[in-house]
């Protein structure tokens, strides 16, 4: 009952309504949103008007207008450089993390499969405790031991969403090692090797591009969510959790502060969610008609 | 094969003794199971004390309903499954590691093809020492002996019609010149002209190549068709096992005389065999009956049968049976109706 | 049952051994090199050290370390920080009724705000009302609790002051007080949970309308309220108690934003700061304690399952 449910909600787009009204137009504009922010990503920082970590550039929390469009931060900083700034690790942890919890995940997952048995068993009940420990009490246990930065912090959020790559790896390959076009490949003399990577890793590669987008956009969460704790770049480089939190001593007088990082936070997150379930619509088995 | 491989020339394709193969049962146990006195530890008897043999050359038939352990039995005998008991040898080596040495056919072309792989990159998995041009040419020529063009060799499986794609099954499984097949119901899932044509092309391919064929079906009809030898199986039992030419009339376990009594009347048979409608389901192959397993159907069964479980005995030459009272089922032949 | 119940509950004494090992060591892992450089500061003597690693037990090997700590922890004795001076259990005391007050409201927040829109939502399924209820949860869904709580904050320091204090109230002091003060925070922790309640609402009640004991309950007569409230939602209960459990992870993940953000004393903001003093003692104690509430709360759900499950067997 339990997985049913959870395959319920992965395959329910919360904005594609039971009649499956597809909107593609909404899927299109997520991927530009998502393309422009990669882009700022790699060239941002060339063309934002100031270095994004120069203090008093210009006056203390001078609000937005035609010289700082976003406007300065406590330490006249110009907001807007600094937002721009921010994208890159946002987006660098996120996909560091995601690489991660997919290499990792996906060779867990085919070993369980392809061998079953032993391995499968020891396979399987690590990734029922990873499963069983919240996911935050991980990622901070495992920064408490780290240490704080955006590597690390990737490396933690990698670590706990490994057991969500295994398991739909391994329900995969279990799937496709009952085809008979491996017993084919058995007999005929090829190995694991040749079988992992002609027939298994072809085969589950929808699902993982599926579940990579989702946790994609779960990782940039994730990750913005530790920088807000502090355990994301350290100061005083740029970051979309960090910037947050250090605007909120502000916002009985300068609420507006908040406000560029948020909502540049806020689109990015929605467009890689939205991305994730265009791509879904398209990739997924159970969705598309032949 | 040359002089000099004298003992892979006298020795079957493939010989097996004493397999048994249980699938443990995971599980609650229902309470009609522990009513029986199920164990905590049960386990399906697919496979129970089977022996063949297979020379180069002929085809064995493996017949019996759904869930006998037919299926089973071939996964163990081609070495996709290991047995719990018993000896496998494949041309008088002990089975092993794959070589190419054993292929199989399977009843589902659809599963049996990679859907990302051209029907050239599955047929050049059974040839993995050729490559390029050679593989392209061997595998033309491959194409061309299963009767396809090899235009297809570039195709998808989705693109293939499903009798093309049991030919590129076939096409793939001969590639490696093998001792022994596996015919997993192999032509069930095509229809009646497409499996005529299919059984030709085995037929024609095993004399050209010499290969044994164990041929796996629950259709009765198409196993006698092909089969040197034909095997009938129940609850992972062989229950007899008989030249293909008595497989009519002079069959001697009762399940054997009602399953070819149940096979339907074709025009020009010669002559029509009174149907034999067994009571019953099998019993769960779950921890089965200890005397003979097929005493909860048989319309001839005595005390005896509850209680002592019968042996395969060997009545006439290649003629087994496994029945306390053989031949005691007698089928009622009627004449063929003429055509009014 | 008994055999249920007897799994149910060895399986969380295990999860929490291991989870145990993984806290034990991710403390050790907070102090990089020796715990009593550390403490004693790094101008102390070698005797200084050696004397201070043989009071604390260091000086034995790391496995009896280990058990020493998971036989004093069993019996709720975490020893004495030897940074702050003060009782880890009394921390504890302080520190876990406000994180379980927290998470305990935020889950009624997300459970009255998901189950009745997701029955809404299965009732009109396919209409309009129905995108109109979700539609706007993707929005909710996608947006993390770091800035749901930013909003709240925002809230109770503009808008809704009397909400808001800068100084904790405890709930023995002041009951209503602190009630006040919590309720941003656990509606900033369970309003973004309610859709995923929300959507599994929705579907376990589409399916449980489609069966035939609800059409017959209809037929019968019976008034459509009570066809839904009374049958079709008791019998669609299993499937959401039991997604309920699945959302005390993302709940804990809410606990340490929204403690940090409102300053509560909870466990959460407890264990940043233990691990910003590089207090392991202390950060071992809070995380087993987080980690046991999270269990037991599991379990319970664990073993309410079958227990609602049962009562609609019956019927």
């Amino acid at each position: 009952m339990t997985s049913e449910l959870t395959e319920t909600l992965a395959s329910t787009s919360l904005l594609q309504p039971s009649k499956r009204r597809r909107i593609p137009v909404v899927g299109t504009i997520a991927y530009a949103v998502l393309a422009v922010y990669v882009l700022l990503a790699i060239v941002g920082p060339l063309l934002v008007p100031y270095p994004p970590n120069q203090l008093n550039v210009g006056p203390r929390l001078a609000p937005p207008g035609p010289e700082f469009w976003f406007g300065t931060d406590a330490l006249g900083r110009d907001l807007l450089s600094r937002v721009v700034a921010a994208i890159r690790p946002a987006l660098v942890a996120a996909a560091t993390a995601t690489a991660i919890a997919l290499v990792i995940g996906t060779l867990f997952g085919l070993a369980a499969g392809y061998w079953r048995g032993a391995v499968d068993g020891v396979i399987s009940r690590i990734v029922d405790f990873l499963f069983a420990v919240p996911e935050y009490l991980l990622a901070i246990l495992v920064l408490a031991v780290l240490g704080s930065g955006l590597v690390n912090a990737a490396v933690a959020i990698g670590i706990v969403f490994i057991p969500r790559f295994a398991r739909t790896v391994r329900g995969s390959t279990l799937e496709i090692m009952s085809r008979n076009y491996i017993d084919a490949a058995r007999l005929s003399g090829r190995g694991g090797a040749w079988i992992m990577s002609r027939h298994l890793l072809p085969n589950i590669a929808s699902p993982l591009v599926v579940i990579t987008a989702i946790n994609l956009s779960t990782a940039t969460g994730a990750y913005a969510a530790l920088s807000f704790l502090g355990f994301g770049v350290r100061p005083p480089d740029a970051d979309f959790g960090s910037m947050i939190a250090d605007s909120l001593q502000y916002l009985t007088a300068d609420a507006w502060v908040v406000v560029p990082p948020a909502v540049a936070f806020v689109i990015l997150i929605l467009a890689i969610n939205l991305a994730g379930d265009a791509l879904r619509d398209r990739l997924d088995p159970r969705s598309v008609s032949r | 094969m040359t002089a000099v491989d004298a003992p892979a020339v006298t020795a079957p394709a493939l010989a097996a003794t004493g397999l048994v193969r249980h699938f443990a049962v995971s599980g609650r146990r229902s309470k009609a199971e522990r009513a029986a006195g199920a164990g905590r530890h049960r386990a399906v008897h697919a496979v129970d004390d089977v022996s063949l043999v297979v020379p180069a050359g002929t085809t064995l038939g493996v017949v019996g309903e759904s869930g006998c352990g037919k299926s089973s039995l071939g996964r163990l005998l081609v070495g996709l499954d290991r047995p719990d008991r018993g000896e496998i040898e494949w041309a008088g080596e002990r089975a092993g590691t794959h070589r190419g040495q054993v292929q199989a056919v399977f009843q589902d072309p659809a599963s049996a093809l990679d859907p990302r792989m051209t029907v050239q990159d599955a047929i050049g998995e059974a040839l993995p020492g050729l490559r390029g041009d050679e593989l392209r040419a061997a595998v033309d020529e491959l194409l061309h002996r299963v009767g396809l063009d090899a235009e297809l060799a570039e195709r998808l499986p989705h693109q293939l019609s499903g009798g093309q794609q049991q030919r590129v099954c076939i096409a793939r499984a001969i590639a490696s010149n093998p001792a022994l097949v596996l015919l997993d119901e192999a032509v069930s899932s095509l229809d009646a002209s497409l499996q005529a044509q299919v059984v030709e092309l085995l037929l024609q391919l095993q004399e050209r190549n010499h290969a044994a064929y164990v041929f796996i079906s629950h259709d009765l009809r198409a196993v006698r068709a092909v089969s040197d030898r034909i095997a009938v199986m129940y609850l992972g039992q062989i229950v007899e096992l008989a030249p293909a030419e008595r497989f009519d009339l002079e069959l001697l376990h009762p399940y054997s005389v009602a399953l070819r009594s149940a096979e339907p009347h074709l025009p020009g048979d010669g002559h029509r065999i009174e149907r034999i409608v067994l009571q019953g389901d099998p019993p769960s192959p779950i921890d089965p009956p200890s005397g003979c397993r097929f005493a909860s159907r048989c319309p001839v069964a005595q005390a005896r049968c509850r209680t002592e479980a019968p042996a395969l005995v060997e009545r006439t030459d290649g003629h087994a049976v496994r029945c306390h009272f053989p031949g005691s089922l007698v089928p009622l032949v009627l004449p063929e109706e003429q055509p009014a | 049952m008994i055999g249920y119940i007897v799994k149910r509950v060895a399986g969380a004494v295990l999860v929490l051994l291991l989870l145990s090992v993984l806290i034990f060591f991710a403390g050790r892992g907070l102090v990089s090199g020796n715990p009593a450089t550390l403490i004693a500061g790094s101008k102390a003597s070698p005797e200084t050290i050696a004397a201070l690693e043989h009071s604390l037990g260091l000086d034995r090997p790391i496995i009896v370390q280990y058990l020493d700590w998971l036989g004093r922890a069993v019996t709720g004795d975490f020893g004495v920080s030897p940074f702050s001076g003060i009782e880890n259990t009394e921390v504890l005391r302080q520190q876990l009724p406000v994180s379980l007050e927290l998470a305990l409201m935020s889950l009624c927040f997300a459970v009255l705000i998901g189950v009745p829109l997701g029955v809404i939502a299965a009732k009109r399924a396919g209409s309009w009302l129905d995108t109109a209820l979700r539609a706007p949860m993707i929005l909710i869904f996608a947006i993390p609790g770091f800035i749901s709580g930013t909003i709240a904050i925002f809230l109770a320091t503009n808008v809704l002051t009397n909400l808001y204090s800068p100084v904790y109230i405890r709930f023995e002091d002041n009951p209503l007080g602190n009630l006040q003060i919590m309720l941003l925070p656990a509606l900033a922790v369970g309003i973004p949970t309610a859709p995923l309640i929300m959507q599994v609402t929705r579907a376990a009640m589409i399916e449980v309308l489609g069966l035939a004991f609800v059409a017959s309950a209809r037929t019968n007569g019976l008034p459509e309220r009570r066809v839904t409230y009374g049958y079709a939602l008791k019998a669609a209960t299993p499937p959401i108690l039991t997604f309920i459990g699945f959302t005390f992870g993302s709940l804990i993940g809410g606990l340490f934003i929204v403690e940090q953000i409102f300053g509560l004393p909870g466990l959460g903001r407890g264990m940043l700061q233990s691990i910003s003093t590089r207090d392991f003692t202390q950060l071992t104690a809070q995380a087993l304690a987080l980690a046991a509430a999270f269990i037991v709360g599991n379990l319970i759900v664990d073993l309410l399952v079958p227990v609602v499950d049962r009562r609609i067997a019956l019927r």
